[in-house]
C-alpha cells in the first residue's frame, strides 16, 4: 500500500525518541482510552474540526455545504455534525481556519518529501523519524513502506505503538524498526478494558513476542500515568515484574495525564470523559519513578 | 547605589560649557584643531567623579547624556530635548540660558544634521521622507585598536604623534598631528585628574570611601597615565577610560587583547574569583553608562589558532550572573567549536537574558576574505553596535548609512510610483495596475522602483561621507590604522578598510507579498491587481476574509516551502547586486545586510497595508527571519528556509531571532545545541535566542495572532502555545514562573 492517512507531521519533535526527530502522526486507532490526548487520531477517515471562536461570520461554508450541515440560524453559526459527511468543502473556503479538515491521505513519497527535509538535523543530533498516532500499526503496510524508505536513506526509525494489533502486523515492520516506544497502560486486564475499551492480553503478548522474535534494537516503555488507573505503586511493581526479563528495554518514560486534548474534543463534537480527573501529584510521580529506578531501569518523568 | 539618582544629581553640571567653549574659542582654527581644543577643554576642565564603591572610574557618559551639544559617534549633534530641559529649568539663570542660545547659534553650522540637510536635493529629501531610501546620518559604530593602546600606553602614543609632527609633513598632516597631540594630552590629563581626586579623598579621610580602594584607583590612574597597564585591573581601567574618549562605543575582541594582562596577573597570584570581581566592576560601569556597548569574545586568532581562553568563559560567566542588557555580548563560534563552549552558551541563554548572540565565524571570515580583506585581518573581525561586522582598529564601516525599505518599493510599484501616505509622486512611473497584466511586468515595475531607491540611497550616503571631509574625528583617527602612519583622518582616507553598511528592510514581507500577488492575481486570477490595490488602500476594511486568505493560505517565508523561499532569496540577491553596481564613498565597498535594529517598527510606520495580510503601519518582520507568527513548521523549517538565502553575499550581519519557551529549552539541551550547530555547519550567519518569559506568554494569550509560532513544552510533547486551551495556557504561565 503506497498511501495512508496522516493527521500531522511535526518537525523538531524532541520527546519521541533520541535526537531531533520528525513525528508522523497516523490516523486511526482501535482503542478508546477515555483520557486520550489526541482524539483527532481515533477515526481513520479525515474529520471536520470546528473552532467557533475563530469564525468571522463570512458564511461561505453555509453556502457551499452540499449537505446543509453548516447553518446560520437566529444569528448563530450552527454545525450539524449528524448531517456532515466530512467532505471538507467548508474547510476549503474557510480562510479564518475555524473549519479545518483534520487528516489526509498521503502517499509514501509525499511523507518522505517532508521527513527528509530535516536530514541534516537528524544526522548531527542522532535523531530520526517517529511514527505515532493513533495506532500506526493499524496501517501496517503503509507503515512498512515508510520504514523501508527511511532505512534506505539511513534514517533512524521509531514506532510509537499501543501494541493492540495482531502479531502479523508487527512482523511486517520488525526488521525496519530501530526503536519501539511501547505503551503499557495497565497490567490489570479488567481495568484495562474499562479504561481503554480493549484487553491488554494481546498487548503484553506482543511485547513478549518482540523479544522472542530476536528483535535486537531498543524498546522504550511509555506509561501514561492516569489517576485511578495506574497511579499506584502496586501497578508499577507489576509492570516491573513483567518487563524485568526483557533485554532490549533501555528506557522508561512516565507521561503524566494532562487535559490538553479537551478543546480538541469540543472541536470534534466528542464528549470529554476525563473532565473530573485531577493532575497527578508530583510526589506520586516521584514515588513511581523511583520504583523503576530501584529496579535498574533508566526511568524519567516526561513533562514540560 | 542608585545610578539614576547619581545621574540626575549631576544634571546641572555644565559639561556643555567645556566642549562648546573649547570649540568656540578655537573657531578660527582649522577644523581638526577646533575639535581637538573642544575635547581638550572637556577632558582637562570638566569635573571628575569617583563614586563610593567603584574600583573602575570615569564618567563622561554624563556629559553625553546631559549635554545640549555632543560629539558622539564622531559627529556633532544637538540634543534638542536637553536644550529644552535647560530652558525650562527655573533654577538656571536667564543670562546663562541666553548665553547658551547664543553659543548654539554659533555652533549650528557645524552640526552634522544641518550640514547634510543643506546638501540633499529635493528628490533626495522626498525619498527620505517616503522611506524607500534613507540614512540615519550616523557615521557608524567603531572599534578602536585597543590592543595597540593597551600594549603601548597613552604616553608612548603621544610620543609617536610628536615624532610624526617633527618629521617632514605637509601642512594638512601637521594640523592633523597637532590635533591628535592636543587630544591625547587632554586624555592623559583626564586620567591623572582621577588620580588627583583619589589622592584628595584619601587625605580628607572621606568616610564614604574605602581607603584601600581609593589607593588602588589613585595608583592605577597615575600608572596608566604614564605607562602601560601593569596588571589586569589597570588594563580594565585604561580600557574604560578609552570608552569615555571613544564616546562609548564597541569593545571589539575583549578576551583577546585583555588576555596578556589576565595571564600576567594570574601568574602573580590573581584568582579567577578576583578576576570576576574586577569584571563585575567593569560590567557595572557599562550598565550604568546607559549605552548598549558591544563586546566580542571567542573565535580564532589572526594566525588561525583557536583564541578561546579563560577570559572567554569568565566573560560568559559574569554576564550570566549579572544579567544586564549590556555589554551586548557577541560570541564568535563554529559548528565544531568545543562542545564545552556550546554548553556554556546554553547555560547563558537559559537565564532568558538572550546573551550572547552567536556569530558563525567560519562564514564571516570567508565573506571578508572573498571581499579582498587579508586573511589575518578577516580572522580578527569583531562586532560593533548591534551586530555590524568590523575589522577592529582598522576599519571604518559606516553603519546604517543606507536604509532601504523594500516593502515600500513594492508599494510604489503597486501605485505607479505614488506614495499614498504622503500623497506625493515619489518613485518613477512604472505602470498602473491595469498596465501590469503579467507577473513579469509587475516584477519589472518592482525592480524599477528598487533601482530608483538604490540610486537615491547611494547618492545620499555618498553625501553623508563627503560632508564630513573636514571632520578630524581625533580619537578615532588616532587609534585606527593606518591614519597615524598616513597622517590622514578617518574621513580623509586614513583607515585601512572602508565600507558602507546598508540595512535592507522588509525583504521577508516583500517576498510574502510577491508570493501572494503571483498566486492570487496572476495564477488563480481570483482578484485583479486593481482590486488588490484598492483593498490595500482601504487597509482591508470590509475585506477581513480576503485578508485572512492572504495571511493563512499563501505560503510564507520560514516554513521550508521552496517556492516562497526562492522568491525571498531571489529578491535579496537582486537587491544586493543592484547595490553593488554603484560606487560607495570612499572605497566602493557596499555592505548590505539585515541587522534591522528597530527599523522594522519605524519603517513599518511608512508602509500601508501589504499583500501578505499585514495591516497598514504595522511592524515589518523582526530580523532576516520569518514575519511574526507566520512560521508554523518549527525551528528546523525556519533554519532550512534561512539557509536558502544567499548568505555569502551578506557583507554585514544576517540576523535571525529565535524564541523558545523556557520549558522547551530546558527539556532539550543536546537537541537545541544540535539545532544551532546544524545551522552553522551549513553556513548560517547569526543567531539570537530568546527563551521567553511569563509576560510574553500572557501577551501571547491576549494576542494569539501575533504569537502563532511560539512553541511551548506542554507535558511530554510540544505545541504552539496559542493553540492550547485557556486553562492549560494559564497553567503553563504559572509553571513558567515557578521554574524560572
Amino acid at each position: 500500500m503506497k498511501s495512508g492517512f496522516v493527521f500531522n507531521i511535526q518537525r523538531f519533535s524532541i520527546s519521541d525518541g533520541p535526537g531531533i526527530r520528525t513525528t508522523v502522526f497516523m490516523k486511526g486507532c482501535n482503542m478508546r482510552c477515555f483520557w486520550c490526548h489526541n482524539p483527532e487520531s481515533q477515526e481513520l477517515y479525515p474529520q471536520i474540526q470546528f473552532f467557533l471562536q475563530k469564525c468571522i461570520g463570512c458564511l461561505k461554508c453555509v453556502k457551499i455545504c452540499p449537505h446543509h450541515a453548516q447553518l446560520f440560524e437566529q444569528g448563530k453559526r450552527v454545525y450539524l455534525r449528524s448531517l456532515c459527511v466530512n467532505c471538507g468543502k467548508c474547510a476549503e473556503v474557510c480562510n479564518s481556519q475555524a473549519l479545518v479538515l483534520i487528516g489526509k491521505e498521503m502517499t509514501v513519497s509525499e511523507v518522505m518529501e517532508k521527513v527528509t527535509r530535516d536530514l541534516p538535523f537528524y544526522k548531527i543530533s542522532k535523531g530520526g523519524v517517529t511514527f505515532s498516532g493513533g495506532e500506526p500499526l493499524e496501517q501496517a503496510d503503509f507503515l512498512r513502506a515508510l520504514l523501508i524508505e527511511c532505512k534506505k536513506q539511513n534514517i533512524h526509525t521509531a514506532v510509537d505503538t499501543a501494541g493492540n494489533v495482531s502479531w502479523e502486523e508487527f512482523e511486517k515492520i520488525l526488521q525496519y524498526t530501530d526503536l519501539f516506544l511501547y505503551d503499557i497502560k495497565c497490567m490489570d486486564n479488567e481495568k484495562h478494558k474499562q479504561a481503554t475499551g480493549a484487553e491488554n492480553i494481546r498487548i503484553l503478548e506482543n511485547l513478549r513476542l518482540i523479544q522472542s522474535a530476536g528483535f535486537q534494537n531498543e524498546i522504550w516503555i511509555r506509561i501514561p500515568i492516569i489517576p485511578g488507573i495506574n497511579d499506584n505503586e502496586e501497578e508499577a511493581k507489576k509492570v516491573v515484574n513483567f518487563i524485568r526479563e526483557f533485554k532490549g528495554i533501555s528506557k522508561i518514560d512516565l507521561l503524566p495525564f494532562h487535559k490538553m486534548g479537551k478543546e480538541k474534543y469540543e472541536s470534534l463534537g466528542m464528549e470529554y470523559k476525563a473532565e473530573e480527573l485531577l493532575p497527578v501529584r508530583e510526589d506520586v510521580l516521584e514515588k513511581l519513578v523511583q520504583i523503576y529506578r530501584k529496579n535498574g531501569f533508566d526511568a524519567n518523568i516526561e513533562s514540560g | 547605589m542608585d545610578i539614576n539618582n547619581e545621574i540626575s544629581n549631576k544634571n546641572n553640571v555644565p559639561y556643555h560649557w567645556f566642549y562648546l567653549d573649547g570649540f568656540i574659542n578655537a573657531l578660527n582654527e582649522p577644523p581638526a584643531i577646533r575639535e581637538a581644543m573642544a575635547r581638550h577643554n572637556l577632558y582637562t576642565n570638566a569635573p571628575v567623579y569617583i563614586n563610593p564603591g567603584e574600583l573602575i572610574v570615569g564618567n563622561l557618559d554624563w556629559a553625553l547624556y546631559n549635554e545640549p551639544v555632543i560629539n558622539r559617534i564622531s559627529a556633532h549633534y544637538v540634543q534638542q530635548s536637553v536644550i529644552d530641559n535647560i530652558m525650562d529649568e527655573p533654577s538656571i539663570d536667564s543670562n546663562e540660558k541666553k548665553l547658551l542660545k547664543h553659543k548654539l547659534k554659533i555652533f549650528a553650522p557645524y552640526v552634522l544634521y544641518n550640514k547634510i540637510s543643506n546638501v540633499l536635493s529635493e528628490e533626495e529629501q522626498l525619498v527620505k521622507e517616503c522611506g524607500i531610501a534613507s540614512s540615519c546620518h550616523f557615521n557608524g559604530h567603531m572599534i578602536l585598536d585597543y590592543s595597540y593602546i593597551l600594549e603601548k600606553g597613552l604616553r608612548c602614543v603621544f610620543q609617536d604623534v610628536r615624532k610624526f609632527l617633527e618629521s617632514e609633513v605637509t601642512n594638512e598632516q601637521k594640523e592633523f598631528y597637532e590635533a591628535l597631540g592636543i587630544t591625547i594630552s587632554g586624555m592623559i590629563e583626564y586620567i591623572k585628574r582621577h588620580g588627583d581626586l583619589a589622592e584628595e579623598l584619601i587625605s580628607n579621610n572621606n568616610p564614604n570611601y574605602d581607603r584601600d580602594m581609593l589607593i588602588t584607583i589613585r595608583d592605577n590612574c597615575y600608572t596608566i597615565a604614564e605607562k602601560t597597564p601593569q596588571n589586569f585591573l589597570q588594563a580594565l581601567q585604561l580600557l574604560w577610560f578609552m570608552m569615555n574618549f571613544a564616546d562609548y562605543d564597541s569593545f571589539g575582541r575583549f578576551d583577546q587583547y585583555m588576555y596578556p594582562f589576565y595571564k600576567k596577573s594570574a601568574e602573580e597570584g590573581m584568582t579567577d574569583d578576583e578576576a570576576l570581581v574586577y569584571l563585575k566592576h567593569l560590567w557595572n560601569k557599562i550598565e550604568q553608562c546607559g549605552y548598549i556597548l558591544n563586546m566580542t569574545i571567542g573565535g580564532i586568532l589572526p594566525n588561525g589558532n583557536d583564541g578561546v581562553n579563560e577570559l572567554t568563559y569568565l566573560a560568559l560567566k559574569i554576564t550570566r550572573q549579572l544579567r544586564f542588557k549590556s555589554p551586548n555580548l557577541c560570541l564568535r563560534i563554529r559548528s565544531d567549536s568545543p562542545y564545552e563552549l556550546w554548553q556554556e552558551v546554553y547555560e547563558n541563554l537559559s537565564t532568558g537574558q538572550s546573551l550572547p548572540a552567536l556569530y558563525n565565524e567560519s562564514l564571516i571570515i570567508k565573506i571578508f576574505e572573498n571581499s579582498g580583506i587579508k586573511s589575518e585581518d578577516a580572522r580578527d573581525f569583531a562586532l560593533a553596535g548591534c551586530s555590524q561586522v568590523f575589522i577592529p582598529g582598522k576599519s571604518s564601516f559606516a553603519c546604517d548609512m543606507g536604509e532601504y525599505n523594500v516593502l515600500k518599493c513594492l508599494e510604489l510599484a503597486l501605485h505607479n510610483g505614488f506614495d499614498e501616505r504622503l500623497g506625493k509622486q515619489v518613485g518613477p512611473y512604472t505602470g498602473t495596475p491595469d498596465d501590469l497584466d503579467t507577473y513579469e511586468k509587475f516584477l519589472d515595475a518592482y525592480r524599477k522602483q528598487i533601482k530608483y531607491a538604490i540610486e537615491m540611497g547611494v547618492s545620499i550616503n555618498n553625501k553623508d561621507y563627503l560632508v564630513r571631509n573636514d571632520d578630524c574625528s581625533c580619537v578615532r583617527s588616532m587609534f585606527t590604522r593606518d591614519c597615524l602612519a598616513k597622517g590622514k583622518g578617518i574621513f580623509q582616507g586614513g583607515a585601512r578598510y572602508y565600507g558602507v553598511q546598508n540595512e535592507v528592510i522588509g525583504l521577508t514581507n516583500t517576498a510574502n507579498s510577491l508570493m501572494a500577488i503571483k498566486k492570487v492575481v496572476y495564477e488563480e486570477k481570483g482578484l485583479t491587481l486593481k482590486e488588490l490595490v484598492d483593498m490595500l488602500d482601504k487597509n482591508y476594511e470590509g475585506n477581513e476574509d480576503l485578508r485572512l486568505m492572504l495571511l493563512n493560505r499563501i505560503p510564507k517565508f520560514g516554513n521550508d516551502i521552496d517556492e516562497v523561499d526562492k522568491i525571498r532569496a531571489d529578491i535579496t540577491e537582486e537587491f544586493f547586486k543592484e547595490l553593488n553596481k554603484h560606487h560607495a564613498e570612499p572605497s566602493g565597498y557596499h555592505m548590505p545586510g539585515e541587522v534591522i535594529f528597530t527599523y522594522h517598527i519605524s519603517h513599518g510606520k511608512e508602509a500601508i497595508a501589504s499583500p501578505d495580510g499585514r495591516f497598514a503601519y504595522e511592524p515589518l518582520a523582526d530580523s532576516a527571519g520569518p514575519s511574526q507568527g507566520t512560521d508554523l513548521n518549527g525551528p528546523t523549517a525556519v533554519i532550512n528556509s534561512m539557509l536558502k538565502l544567499p548568505l555569502e553575499l551578506y557583507k554585514t550581519c544576517c540576523c535571525l531571532n529565535m524564541k523558545f519557551s523556557p520549558s522547551l529549552w530546558r527539556s532539550g539541551k543536546e537537541k537545541i545545541i544540535s539545532l544551532f550547530r546544524s545551522y552553522f555547519e551549513r553556513g548560517g550567519y547569526q543567531l539570537q535566542i530568546n527563551v521567553v518569559d511569563k509576560e510574553t506568554l500572557i501577551e501571547a494569550k491576549k494576542n494569539p495572532e501575533k504569537f502563532k509560532s511560539l512553541v511551548v513544552r506542554v507535558g511530554g510533547y510540544s505545541a504552539y502555545f496559542v493553540t492550547l486551551p485557556s486553562e492549560l495556557q494559564d497553567e503553563i504561565i504559572t509553571r513558567t514562573e515557578h521554574k524560572i
